[in-house]
């Protein structure tokens, strides 16, 4: 089939897919803290949790055999964030995004 | 809560409002939060705004965006800035920023926005700050890790591929080309009696069949791309028809290549659907996990 480029900003799925656990996320307590616990990053200290940048072309290859083994394994979820895959899901159910 | 209780009525549909179950539920929480901050409704005035944050770029200089921002009223994107790096931010409420579309799409288009003339680390969805001061402790507390990733990432795109198939055409095509599954095939339509184990033998072997000939697809695909690429990154296909969920990282000189690349492949592959999108930030290329810990002179 003929493939042509969307723009990034008209498939809200590839959006959300990205932008809900990805690029520079601030760890989980703050969020929560956010939500109206007294604490919104006033006086806080920032500490590098990790930082991984994935730039070796072998990788694709290395991952593939992940993928294809289990297409149900966490292959690119290896952030652990249950809360903010929560609202994820939750979100894509929504009719809002239907 | 102020904030909640205005974009209720305010930007968001309000079929989102009146979605029965998950949706209800969180308003139910919300409640229950809103219920325990009286704190910022008290103050008023200037001091509830804060700022969001988008992305963080490489500049020395103050620099404006316009009125892009997130918000029922799209407020200026500027940038906040500390010793050649600096954060895109807009003038927000201090309030929590649901997923929906119209919040997720501003982010996203402030960050393609910046992304026109800048490298970008973008953030992830929804970090509000209360000041200034603390975006620029931000800054200064993960100064090297940005500028670090801000030089990896330089001049470099990310585009999506998503590759789906019609299982159904695909394992007509298997039987065309299994001789063992045709065979099967044939045996369970002329059969007399029971088929229940010919059955689950050939769903076996049609899934075993298909599972592989996807994994061919999908590495011939990633294998074509290799060299017009920087990296690649392979995500968990989403649904049955979807056999490859990818992101590449690609230099900005080599975006027609990659480009003209992967419409060769759709040529090639007339029987995949390909969702192919971008130019993104690059999302799937970097990964840094900040924690804000309480500072000791706190509260």
């Amino acid at each position: 089939m003929p493939v042509e480029r969307a723009q990034s900003e008209t498939s809200l799925v590839d959006v959300l897919d990205r932008v809900l656990d990805k690029g520079i996320v601030i760890d989980a307590w703050i969020r929560v803290s956010l939500m109206g616990i007294d604490l919104v990053t006033v006086e806080a200290r920032v500490v590098v949790a990790s930082i991984a940048t994935y730039l070796s072309s072998s990788e694709a290859l290395g991952q593939l055999a992940a993928v294809s083994g289990a297409a149900l394994g966490g292959v690119g979820e290896k952030v652990d964030t249950p809360d903010l895959t929560q609202v994820a899901s939750a979100v894509s159910r929504s009719p809002i995004f239907g | 809560m102020k904030g909640r209780t205005k974009r209720q009525a305010g930007p968001k549909p309000a079929r989102g409002r009146s979605a029965p179950g998950k949706t209800g539920d969180l308003a139910a929480s919300r409640a229950k939060r809103s219920s325990r901050r009286p704190r910022a409704e008290a103050k008023g005035g200037a001091d509830n705004l804060g700022k969001y944050v988008y992305c963080v770029v490489s500049a020395t200089e103050p620099l404006r965006f316009g009125a892009i921002g997130i918000g029922a009223k799209p407020a200026e994107v500027q940038t906040v800035n500390y010793k050649g790096i600096a954060a895109i931010v807009s003038d927000t409420p201090l309030e929590v920023y649901d997923p929906t579309r119209e919040n997720v799409l501003a982010h996203e288009r402030v960050n393609e926005t910046v992304m026109r003339t800048h490298t970008v680390i973008p953030m992830s969805f929804g970090a509000v700050f209360k000041t200034r001061e603390d975006i620029i402790e931000l800054l200064r507390g993960a100064y090297n890790a940005f500028h670090d990733v801000l030089s990896k990432m330089e001049d470099k795109l990310e585009f999506g591929l998503k590759v789906l198939w019609d299982r159904d055409v695909m394992i007509r095509e298997i039987e065309r080309e299994d001789e063992d599954i045709r065979r099967l095939k044939n045996e369970i339509a002329s059969q007399k009696g029971s088929t229940y184990f010919a059955r689950v033998q050939y769903g076996r072997m049609a899934d075993a069949a298909l599972q592989n000939l996807a994994d061919r697809y999908v590495a011939d695909i990633f294998a074509q791309l290799r060299d017009v690429c920087v990296a690649s990154r392979a995500n968990k296909p989403i649904g049955d028809k979807m056999i490859m969920n990818a992101a590449f990282l690609v230099a900005r000189n080599q975006e027609a290549a990659f480009d003209a690349r992967v419409k060769k492949i759709g040529a090639q592959y007339h029987k995949l659907t390909f969702k192919y999108t971008g130019p993104w930030p690059p999302y799937n290329f970097v990964n840094i996990r900040l924690k804000l810990e309480r500072a000791k002179d706190a509260q």
